[in-house]
């Protein structure tokens, strides 16, 4: 980014730009943690329509942080929460490529059904980091940005969601 | 505290082989790991929310509605001031007592040096006028009429009375129908030959009744009805300027009937023919009524 346009969130380029940057996470998140596309669609644009208002007084480098901060503060007064639907890319993936026994892929299907239930009963808050971590690819120093906590209480919940989905994943 | 943290650092691949050995139930923890790495979430439909955003960034820049509304607001407040400047009508009663007809025809007599101000085109929305000095209103009926004055607030629906004003005082007479009088967050209603003198800065409020049909001061022809003598000499003084001695009358009796006020020498006589008494000029302002004409 050069330095002359480091204030500019008002020019629609910049603003673009910032909308492709930081909209998918945004939307992830909030689907994570409260597991509906209307909302979280509907945060996406709620926040990005007031960045807009406020681009004068955003400065570039301070835009990441009003986003997220903007979108969870929406959240939070609005939302309740819902169950999160997920999907697998793909059904064949499974963990252990020697056995491919009819047996063997069965109970992998199993379990991963069993997954995707224990991901729902997870409180929003774990899922979010676990989610954020898992399909998004973030680092916990970036989840900690994103749900504006600190890196410690990231590590935290992450864990705890294992601990969680072991638990629940016998149980089931 | 290190134990509980030491899942997450494994699922972000901080541990060495080693330290995955203390995890336990692993390999369940690594088929977590796997599958959930291949999860996905719903995509954003970034094109329809762009379209959201972008609309309500032009929303915030000018509706065409919320244009269309100021541009009438303005219009109106145009039109509307337009006529507030050219509806103002302003009277200055000049030597003697003017009339002034309103738009509606009620009538309003105003004394020398009083001014009224009102408003000709809104006058059929608001009877409303401002009063400086004295005015005897004739009001035809209607919805409220009101005059301001710098005192207090009189109201009216149709009816006769007075409104005087000084720098002191505010003093409301009711010849006719009811008239409601604001002063100071305070009301008070008057009725026919009812009056209230009020006076702001000393807090005195004063209600009086009166005997007569007209305001002295706004007509010639005043009927009295039972007024006390002293009133109504008080009265006939304070009209000519002048002084009149009735000592050689003992106790007299109420008055009742009509004087023309515009003539002091038919008055004074009227008064003393009233009471059988004679009526003597001693100087030029200064009268006195006798038992016996003084030869």
């Amino acid at each position: 980014m050069s330095q002359d346009l480091i204030t500019e969130v008002c020019e629609e380029r910049i603003y673009n730009q910032l909308f492709e940057e930081y909209s998918d996470p945004i939307y992830h998140h909030f689907y994570y943690k409260f597991g509906n596309v209307e909302w979280a669609e509907e945060v996406v644009q709620e926040t990005f329509i007031k960045l807009w208002k406020k681009c004068k007084d955003v400065p570039y480098t301070k835009a990441k942080s009003f986003l997220y901060t903007v979108a969870n503060n929406l959240l939070i007064n609005k939302y309740h929460h819902q169950k999160v639907k997920l999907k697998y890319k793909n059904e064949n993936i499974n963990t252990n490529q020697d056995n491919q026994s009819p047996e063997f892929l069965l109970e992998e299907k199993e379990f991963k059904n069993r997954l995707l239930k224990a991901i729902e009963n997870l409180s929003s808050k774990q899922r979010s980091v676990f989610l954020l971590h898992r399909i998004d690819g973030k680092s916990y120093k970036e989840i900690a940005i994103i749900e504006d906590i600190g890196i410690k209480a990231v590590e935290k919940r992450m864990s705890l969601a294992l601990q969680h989905l072991r638990k629940n994943i016998k149980e089931i | 505290m290190k134990e509980k943290l030491q899942l997450a650092k494994w699922i972000d691949e901080q541990l060495s082989k080693d330290e995955e050995k203390n995890i336990p139930d692993l390999e369940l923890y690594r088929k977590i790991k796997i599958y959930s790495a291949d999860m996905q979430a719903p995509a954003l439909n970034k094109n329809k929310v762009k379209q959201k955003i972008n609309s309500a960034k032009k929303a915030n820049v000018s509706s065409p509605m919320y244009l269309k509304f100021a541009a009438t607001l303005v219009l109106l407040l145009g039109i509307g001031s337009v006529l507030f400047v050219l509806g103002k009508v302003s009277v200055h009663g000049q030597d003697s007592v003017s009339y002034v007809y309103l738009p509606d025809q009620s009538k309003v007599h105003l004394q020398n040096n009083s001014s009224l101000d009102y408003n000709r085109y809104f006058w059929f929305l608001n009877r409303e006028v401002e009063l400086s000095g004295n005015a005897f209103f004739e009001v035809e009926k209607g919805e409220k009429f009101t005059v301001n004055t710098t005192h207090g607030t009189v109201e009216v629906l149709g009816t006769k009375f007075t409104v005087e004003t000084d720098a002191d005082n505010l003093k409301v007479m009711c010849f006719e129908g009811k008239v409601a009088v604001y002063f100071d967050n305070q009301k008070e209603v008057l009725l026919p030959n009812k009056s209230i003198k009020i006076n702001l800065e000393q807090k005195q409020v004063m209600p009086s009744e009166f005997n007569y049909n007209q305001p002295i001061w706004a007509f010639d022809n005043v009927k009295f009805d039972a007024i006390s003598f002293e009133e109504l000499i008080a009265i006939v003084s304070d009209k000519f300027s002048i002084r009149v001695d009735y000592s050689a009358l003992r106790n007299p009796s109420a008055f009742t009937g009509t004087l023309q006020l515009d003539n002091l020498e038919e008055s004074l006589s009227v008064i003393a023919s009233t009471y059988s008494v004679h009526i003597n000029q001693i100087n030029k302002n200064n009268y006195i009524f006798v038992e016996h004409e003084m030869e």
